[in-house]
């Protein structure tokens, strides 16, 4: 009897399971389309995007989040609820709202990467990271330059031919605030790291910035929560 | 029993194969024909810049495979060229592709640039190995 306890506590967790899809930020019950807990989240993200943004998203993240529910339709124009982020639920993700991408050239057999992000005032901050060396061999690992530039007008958004989107990363405004700084300050100082097609390269600094984003939003949500708590 | 009556022509065939002057031309050999062979599919397909363009990573990609692919060439053929059997070469082979999934990992590569890659050390292994086991039947090692 006591043995057959904890199988039936297994079964009944499986059963659940079954039911109830973990999503990120909780369990998603795809039977009556919500979630069964609060998206930690919550409105922040929303607000953000809205003040940053001037216009609504595309997108789910559009969409007035209250609490447990969205209140209005999403408003993906031509019906694709996939299309913000880029048809590939799998490679991108948007839980935040606002922007950080890793653009690559669109040809090459190893293609350069840059990381892009919003300022917010409808320009863009962009940075990379390239070998100095001119002689192939030597630029398997050679001084690095990090290059900045606060102001550009490179629009990810609204993209030319010869270029795609590797990656695109959404996060608040101050984590990409943050991001960028840290670009900045890294292009400024006289150290820079040192390029390895192996080991440290453009793909990596790119990518190394969105995911400075990334925890930078998740320790400001963390925060968050721990002050709702205390309050 | 089994294993004393085997004996001998274990022994037999263990010796005398893996010789320095063996391992050396067929390392020397390996390199060689994996570095030619990918060179020649390389050039077929893409081209190095003209200009110095730190954008352009094709000159590094085309450096890396030519070290990478001349070394790991140079193994396999110095093992080919001393092999009682093909089947010798199946782990010096494994640990090549294994290797450059590696580093294709290490370089943080997308799964299509790291498939050209590992299509480019393909070419680079079949031939050193064939090159090797060629060599190999021309000039067999002797037993003994």
């Amino acid at each position: 009897m006591r043995a057959t306890l904890p199988k039936t506590i297994g079964a009944v967790a499986v059963l659940f399971s079954l039911l109830a899809v973990q999503s990120v930020f909780g369990y998603y019950n795809p039977a009556t389309g919500s979630w069964l807990s609060r998206d930690p989240v919550g409105e922040p993200g929303f607000q953000l995007g809205q003040r940053t943004m001037g216009t609504p998203r595309v997108g789910p993240v559009a969409a007035l989040h209250q609490p447990n529910r969205w209140i209005n339709r999403d408003s993906a124009p031509d019906g694709n609820l996939y299309q913000f982020i880029y048809n590939s639920p799998v490679m991108f993700v948007d839980p935040f709202g606002l922007d950080i991408w890793v653009v690559a050239d669109a040809d090459g057999l190893i293609r350069h990467r840059w990381a892009v992000g919003n300022n917010a005032d409808g320009t863009y901050w962009s940075s990379d990271f390239m070998p100095t060396a001119n002689n192939m061999f030597r630029r398997l690992n050679c001084r690095g330059q990090i290059n900045f530039a606060p102001n550009g007008s490179f629009n990810p958004t609204n993209l030319t031919f010869g270029y795609v989107i590797e990656r695109h990363t959404i996060v608040s405004q101050s984590a990409t605030d943050a991001a960028r700084d840290y670009a900045k300050k890294r292009a400024a100082q006289a150290d820079q790291p040192r390029y390895d097609a192996c080991g440290n390269n453009c793909i990596d600094w790119a990518n190394g910035l969105a995911w400075f984003a990334i925890g930078r939003q998740i320790r400001e949500n963390l925060d968050e929560i721990k002050n709702e708590k205390q309050h | 029993m089994g294993l004393t009556r085997h004996q001998p022509t274990i022994h037999l065939m263990g010796t005398n194969r893996a010789s320095l002057l063996r391992s050396v031309l067929g390392f020397l050999t390996g390199a060689f024909l994996a570095d030619c062979a990918i060179a020649a599919i390389f050039f077929s397909f893409y081209s190095l810049p003209a200009t110095d363009d730190p954008r352009n990573h094709t000159g590094e990609a085309f450096a890396l495979l030519m070290l990478v692919m001349g070394v790991a060439g140079g193994f396999i053929g110095s093992r080919g060229l001393s092999a009682d059997f093909m089947s010798d070469l199946l782990w010096p082979v494994g640990l090549v592709y294994g290797i450059v999934i590696f580093l294709c990992m290490l370089s943080s590569l997308s799964f299509g640039e790291a498939a050209i890659m590992v299509g480019f050390a393909s070419v680079g292994v079949a031939a050193s190995a064939t090159g090797a086991l060629l060599l190999r039947k021309k000039f067999p090692p002797q037993a003994g």
